[in-house]
Formats: structure tokens, C-alpha cells, sequence
């Protein structure tokens, strides 16, 4: 089997889940399959990396959702590019103590401040 | 025993306190007489078996008049001399007149079948104001027995209506009294450290200032890990004590939410200092009070912040001498919260109590058997985080490692900032919760998900065989098997985000289980997670696996600051080279396209679609889909490679050369570029499928896009 990484396009994704409500936002997303055959989703949430192993996946034209396997409970979940309307609308209430941005670039350099 | 009978009964008199007394020594004095007349005893001895028949006589006392369920007003009485007997006797003890070299008959009678009647008799003495021949008060006397006998820690639980009480607050609260014990006197370790932590004072690191941080050990059977945490947060203006209560906050809250002098609506917050003005953020709901110009705050038992249950927060103005904070810690300890002697040392009987609880938490073992109270009573505390210790087992990995294999825990970076790097390596890592006690705050842009599901008071890790964590492709730490001794740790299977719900926590596996399922390969081992309590110390990192372009950069500011060892070994023997690394996408600055939110549909399987569109470019039916659309409906080299066959034959050779050319330069590092033609590329890698077939099938010429790449700053 051959071993695949690939990183999804956008550095920053709003992530929803209708089953798990602790992802809100992904950094460096990327998806990794190994010679297995097993593929994991990982990310970077703003304090820790994330990692799930993936049954399904759906990409096309840049947006990307996966189901979780089940044996880890086989909940979905959607990412969608962040831009300034979706972090006004549905992130910055979620953070610590979130920002005024004017750009989108702005936006995405303040969370990839945050990797550790 | 025979050589005496019950005490006589006699009615309640009219008389001053000390008659009241004297009526009670009187009949002890009998007791006693008879007792060294039979037995010939005297001195201690003799106190310590005349209380032992002056308790044996009121349980009889009480036994007997319970045995038809009802008691008389003459058997009341009875009991009323026989327990009241007990009590100004174990008063007398305790003032000092008698010495005993058995247990104060007092802390005898308090059983669970005579309590009430010694509370009823405590209650009686005090209403009637009896005092000891030399004035002090009997009643005041016997609450500072119980107290000093630690009678406070025992509490009743009824788990049905999620109440704790601790009993001698209601002794107190019954009686209305207050034990004659008044002056809370403390080691000094408090507030040493805290003098310590001001002299070290807070550090710039980039644009952050972090506060300095120590802890002491302290009371186990109130509080959480037996440790009061202790920030100096003086460029915010104060000082901080917190704790975590073990059995929650929620008696303590109760009892002090209806008080007219506490703050209601308040809020425990993490202070940061950002632009040199000190900002706070609220973690959770909380009441407080003051005492003196200290301010108490005490988290709300139903928070959903999970890191915040049970939290207790002691904050004092940062001018505030430390023996003065000292002082009013312990005052608040003892008084509030009825912890006597909280910041004293731990004597040696609650340290081993505190061993065998560690050890039983961290292997999940309810009954303890002779082989567990052996392995921990062998604890030891290890500081294991710069300023944070907890018990560890030393040696503990080699079992494992020697049933299990080897065994490696790891930790990926998403930052590929030099400093950032530098920094885990001279400091370690730190969990969420400790970050912002510390003023971490990131300009506020964390999610604080974790501190809700209680993950955040921990640093996240994996288990896997080591082959594995080095085949990661970004920054990775690597640490060392010791970092399992640690006996502060919990692991899942999957990511759970560190969950400490109930329904989640219960199926958290033993660190046995654990390796077992790596062993047996039942274990993820990209998903699987490990909390380790606080943070990992820089000691543990075994290696750190970087871009291979930044590793000199990396070891030039460790030497730049004066470190040329890590955990006893060179920095150039920890920094090392990941070969696997691939850069992260760089940012566009042209990215101003909105995405929308559509909805992408329904999730489906891709599996019978590739099937066919495989086919389709192996018969030359459909059009070749470019590089990526090939990888994505192949899943073996072979696939790959037959697939740029049938393109190439079907007239797209050119464009296939430059689509993959193309894709080298876009996705795969030079690195890697120079490890597949080094021959150090792991053949089933993708990138080494591609740059061979490219290589040999279309005569891409590697080098050149080697300096392509540099030229483009790729």
C-alpha cells in the first residue's frame, strides 16, 4: 500500500461537527494514509494537535469533510476554509479573548500564531 | 469489666460551672480509686484503663437503653453522666491535668453508634457553661480534641443528593462555638517561597511575561495532588494561592453562597500582562470574600470548565509582606475551610496514604493487595516539570519495556519558529491551564475547548514503537520511556481531546493495557493520547526531530544561550535532522476569496467511482484528471506508476512531465529531493514513487529543480 501525505490548501479551517463539540478550528490540516491502508486526519486546534483515523473522506474543490472511523465513533465532520465572516459569525465568540480583523491574512497570521 | 458498674445516675443540680465539674471528677475519682485498688495501677496506666472503663460504661450505657428502641427520661440521664463523664475526663487530658498514655476517651466514644450522644452531651456541657476546676471551658476543650485528633477530615458523604459535609463544622455549627485552639501556626515553607518566587521575578519571553511559579505540599485528604500552587503575578498586582479541593466545591460553596459578606456573582480569572497593562480572562463563574485585603474565590461546583472543578483561588495584593499572606492562608485554611495545619509538612503517615492512593489511581486498582502496597510504598517525588513534582516509579519503564517492547512517547510541533523550538527544548512543555496561570496568553486567540473538557490541565502525547514517531514529517519531540514512570498520567485509545467526563474518563486505559494494545497492534498508533499532568520537564526529550535547514539555526541560539546539554547530553545529539519533514504551505497573502458555506453534501465512499475512474484513464476513456486526481484513486505504487503509463501512451506525456515537475517543486522539500537521490527515501513513500518515475520515465532532471526551487524561494 502506498504511504500518502497531503496537507490541504487553506493554512486555517472552521471545523464543525454535529457530534463532537470540541473542535471549532484547524491548522495545517493534513491527511495522512500509511502503507496500511489506515488513513488519519490530523490537525492543529490552537493548543493541541488533533489526530483522527478516517473511513470516509470527501474533498472537492477545496472543501474537505471526513467520517471518523468506528471504532472511534464514526462522527463527521466538515471543514471549511476560515475567512473573516465565518470567524465574526461562528469562532471569535468560542476564543479566549478574539480579535478584530480587517483582512483575512490578518486573520490567518493571529492563528498561526498560536502553534506551539 | 467487672470491678465496676455503671456510673449512678443522679438528677441535674443548680450550680455554678465548676460544681457542674466537679460532680463529674468526682465519680471519675470513684472510677479511678476503684481501678488502682483491684489492679494496683498508677500514673498513665492507670488514667489510660480508668478511660477505657468510663467509655466501656457509657456504650453499655447506650446500648442498654437502645435495646428496646425507646429511651427512658431516667435512662437519658443516664447516659447524660456516662458520655458527659467521658467528655470532661478526655477534657481534662487535653488541658493538661492528666496525662494517659492510651487514646483520649474522647476520640474512643466517637464511633459511629455513639456520636450523637456525645455531640448531645457536648451541646449540654456547653449550654450549661461547665468548666474545669481551673475555669476553662469543657465543651470549647472537647472540640479541640476532636479537632486535634483530626476528627474534621472524616465527612459524610451521601452521594444520593451530592453532599459532603465535614463533621466538625457541624460540630461547630451545632454548638456555635469555636475550639479554644485559636492561633494557626504555620512552618514558614509558604511564605519562604513566595520570597523566593518575588526575587526571581517575572520573565520577558518575546511578548510574553510569564509569572514565576512554585508549589508546596501540603494537606493530602482535602486537597487535590497535596499541593498549594503559588504564582508571583507582581506586574499584575498580586499574588496567587490555588488549590483544587478533592471532593469538589461543593459543601465549601454552599456553605458560604448565603453569607451576606460574600460576592456573589464573581469569576476566577488568569491574569496576562499584554502591552504592560495587566488583562484578565474569566475561566470560570465563581463567589468570593474577603479577609483583610485577601481576597477568596471559590469556583462554582457545576462550571463547564472541567480544568476549574474544585478550584480555589487565594489572592492577595502583591506588596503584601509573605509571612503576612502566610499567615492569612493558613488563617483562611483553618477557619473557612476547616483545614487545620494546611501548609505544615506532611507528616510521614500521609505522604505513604498519599503513595498508595497515586498508585492505585494511576494503575485503576480497587483493592490493594500486598505486591501494590509494597510497589508503593517505593514512590518517589520527582520534580518531572520545572516547578511541578509528583510521584513517580522509579524504573517502572523497563517492566514495561521488557513485557511490551519499546516504547516512545511523542509530541508533534506546529510551530516552526526557531524560538519556539529553543524554548520547549531549555523549558519543556506546559498544559493550557498552566500557560495562562503563567500569562501565556497567545493574544487570545485558543480556543478554550480544552479547559471545558478538563484536558487542559495536561500535555498531550502518543504512544508508539519509536520507527513510527520518527516517520512523523513535522517537528517532532520524542521522549524518553522514563517519562513513564510518571504516576500522574491517564491514556485513551483515540483522541478524546483528554476528556475527564465520567462516561469518557471511565474508559481511560492502564498504563498496562496501553502498551499491551501497542504490542499487540491493536493500538493507533497516530490517534491514540496521553495526559501527562501540568507538563513534561526539558529531562525527558530524548530527540527533536527538525527541518533539516533549521537545525543549525537551532543549535546556534542554544549555544547563543549558554546550553550546550540537555538532560546530561549534548544538544547535537538531541537536535536532529528529520529527514521526513515537509515544510507547511506557505501563507498567500492574495487570499481574499471567500469559500461561502455551502453545503458539500452528503459524505460517500469513494471507493466504487475510483474503481471506475481507473479504468476510465487506463483505457484512455477519461481524461487524465492530473496528478493529484491520479493519486487520489490509487493505493499502491503499482497503481501510480500504470496510471502515468496509460497517460503518457495516450498522448499526455508532456503534460504529465510538467505536472509532476511541478508538483515537485510545489510539495516536496528539498530535503527530501536529496534523501530519495541519496537512496534514503523509503520506496512506498509517494514522493519517492513520483520523483522516480519522473526521474527515469520522463527524464525530469532533479537537480535542476533542486535549484529551481531555491531560485523561486521554495
Amino acid at each position: 500500500m502506498l504511504r500518502k501525505h497531503e496537507t490541504l490548501p487553506e493554512p486555517v479551517y472552521y471545523i464543525e461537527s454535529p457530534e463532537d463539540d470540541t473542535v471549532l478550528v484547524g491548522i495545517g490540516v493534513a491527511i495522512e494514509t500509511n502503507t496500511d491502508g489506515l488513513t488519519t486526519i490530523t490537525w492543529y486546534d490552537t493548543s493541541h494537535e488533533r489526530a483522527m483515523t478516517a473511513e470516509e473522506i470527501h474533498q472537492e474543490d477545496g472543501r474537505f469533510a471526513f467520517k471518523r472511523s468506528a471504532a472511534e465513533g464514526g462522527q463527521s465532520y466538515k471543514f471549511i476554509p476560515m475567512d473573516l465572516s465565518i470567524y465574526n459569525d461562528k469562532v471569535k465568540h468560542e476564543l479566549m479573548s478574539g480579535k478584530d480583523f480587517g483582512s483575512k491574512e490578518e486573520l490567518i497570521r493571529a492563528f498561526l500564531k498560536t502553534a506551539r | 469489666m467487672e470491678m465496676y458498674d455503671r456510673l449512678p445516675s443522679s438528677s441535674f443540680e443548680q450550680e455554678n460551672s465548676s460544681d457542674k465539674s466537679e460532680k463529674f471528677l468526682s465519680k471519675i475519682r470513684e472510677f479511678k480509686d476503684k481501678i488502682a485498688q483491684k489492679m494496683g495501677l498508677g500514673g498513665e496506666e492507670l488514667t489510660k484503663v480508668t478511660d477505657e472503663a468510663l467509655v466501656d460504661a457509657a456504650r453499655d450505657t447506650i446500648s442498654s437503653a437502645d435495646q428496646d428502641g425507646e429511651r427512658t427520661d431516667e435512662e437519658k440521664e443516664i447516659i447524660h453522666d456516662a458520655v458527659s463523664s467521658v467528655v470532661v475526663q478526655g477534657a481534662m487530658e487535653t488541658a493538661g491535668y492528666e496525662q494517659s498514655s492510651g487514646e483520649n476517651p474522647i476520640i474512643s466514644l466517637d464511633q459511629e453508634e455513639t456520636e450523637a450522644d456525645l455531640v448531645a452531651s457536648i451541646a449540654t456541657l456547653h449550654k450549661e457553661e461547665v468548666a474545669l476546676p481551673t475555669g476553662e471551658d469543657v465543651a470549647e476543650l472537647a472540640v479541640q480534641t476532636i479537632e486535634d485528633a483530626k476528627w474534621s477530615r472524616m465527612k459524610q458523604v451521601d452521594r444520593a443528593h451530592g453532599t459532603v459535609e465535614y463533621i466538625a463544622n457541624s460540630v461547630y455549627e451545632k454548638l456555635g462555638i469555636k475550639a479554644v485552639k485559636t492561633e494557626v501556626v504555620s512552618d514558614g515553607r509558604l511564605g519562604n517561597k513566595l520570597r523566593a518566587l518575588h526575587e526571581m521575578g517575572a520573565e520577558q519571553v518575546g511578548n510574553y511575561v510569564i509569572f514565576p511559579r512554585d508549589e508546596i505540599t501540603c494537606d493530602r485528604d482535602h486537597i487535590e495532588g497535596q499541593k498549594l500552587n503559588l504564582y508571583d503575578k507582581s506586574p499584575a498586582g498580586r499574588i496567587e494561592v490555588s488549590f483544587k479541593l478533592r471532593e469538589g466545591t461543593d459543601a465549601i460553596y454552599d456553605k458560604f453562597s448565603s453569607r451576606e459578606d460574600t460576592t456573589k456573582y464573581d469569576a476566577i480569572s488568569c491574569w496576562y500582562m499584554s502591552n504592560g497593562q495587566a488583562e484578565s480572562y474569566a475561566l470560570c463563574g465563581a463567589i468570593s470574600f474577603k479577609r483583610g485585603d485577601v481576597k477568596v474565590f471559590i469556583s462554582e461546583p457545576d462550571t463547564n470548565v472541567r480544568t476549574a472543578h474544585g478550584l480555589v483561588k487565594i489572592e492577595a495584593p502583591s506588596e503584601m509582606p509573605a509571612e503576612e499572606i502566610e499567615k492569612a492562608v493558613a488563617d483562611i485554611m483553618e477557619n473557612d475551610f476547616g483545614i487545620s495545619d494546611a501548609l505544615n509538612e506532611v507528616p510521614a503517615e500521609s505522604e505513604e496514604d498519599y503513595k498508595r492512593a497515586r498508585y492505585a489511581w494511576e494503575h485503576r486498582i480497587y483493592e490493594m493487595h500486598t505486591d501494590d502496597y509494597e510497589a508503593a510504598g517505593k514512590l518517589e517525588s520527582s520534580e518531572v516539570a520545572p516547578g511541578y513534582a509528583t510521584m513517580i516509579e522509579p524504573g517502572k519503564h523497563k517492566e514495561y519495556e521488557a513485557k511490551y517492547g519499546e516504547l516512545c512517547a511523542y509530541h508533534v510541533m506546529y510551530s516552526e519558529e526557531t524560538n519556539s523550538i529553543v524554548s520547549t527544548l531549555t523549558s519543556g512543555l506546559l498544559c493550557s491551564s498552566e500557560r495562562y496561570q503563567r500569562g501565556i496568553f497567545d493574544d487570545g486567540m485558543s480556543t478554550p475547548k480544552d479547559l471545558k473538557s478538563g484536558g487542559g490541565d495536561n500535555v498531550f502525547t502518543r504512544v508508539s514503537r519509536p520507527d513510527h514517531a520518527r516517520a512523523m514529517m513535522k517537528t517532532t519531540i520524542l521522549f524518553k520511556p522514563e517519562l513513564f514512570d510518571r504516576t500522574d498520567w491517564y491514556a485513551y485509545d483515540r483522541d478524546r481531546y483528554g476528556s475527564t467526563e465520567d462516561d469518557e474518563y471511565q474508559q481511560r486505559l492502564t498504563p498496562d493495557q496501553l502498551f499491551s494494545r501497542l504490542a499487540d497492534g491493536s493500538l493507533v498508533q497516530s490517534s491514540n493520547e496521553q495526559m501527562f499532568r501540568t507538563g513534561i520537564g526539558p529531562d525527558y526529550i530524548q530527540e527533536i526531530r527538525v527541518n533539516p535547514a533549521q537545525r543549525d539555526e537551532i543549535l546556534a541560539e542554544l549555544r547563543a544561550q549558554g546550553v550546550a546539554e540537555i538532560g546530561g547530553r549534548s544538544i547535537e545529539d538531541i537536535v536532529v535532522a528529520n529527514e521526513n519533514y515537509v515544510a507547511p504551505r506557505p501563507v498567500d497573502p492574495s487570499m481574499e476569496e471567500d469559500w461561502g458555506d455551502d453545503d458539500i453534501g452528503n459524505l460517500e465512499t469513494t471507493q466504487q467511482s475510483s474503481a471506475q475512474t481507473k479504468e476510465g484513464i487506463l483505457a484512455g476513456t477519461i481524461e487524465y484528471p492530473g496528478v493529484e486526481g491520479i493519486f487520489d484513486v490509487c493505493e499502491t505504487p503499482d497503481d501510480v506508476t500504470s496510471l502515468f503509463d496509460a497517460v503518457a501512451e495516450h498522448g499526455q506525456k508532456d503534460k504529465l512531465k510538467t505536472d509532476l515537475s511541478m508538483f515537485i517543486i510545489d510539495n516536496i522539500d528539498n530535503g527530501i529531493i536529496g534523501n530519495f537521490m541519496e537512496g534514503k527515501l523509503d520506496p512506498l513513500d509517494i514522493n519517492a514513487v513520483i520523483m522516480k518515475y519522473a526521474q527515469d520515465k520522463l527524464g525530469v532532471d532533479l537537480n535542476y529543480i533542486i535549484e529551481t526551487k531555491q531560485k523561486w524561494n521554495k
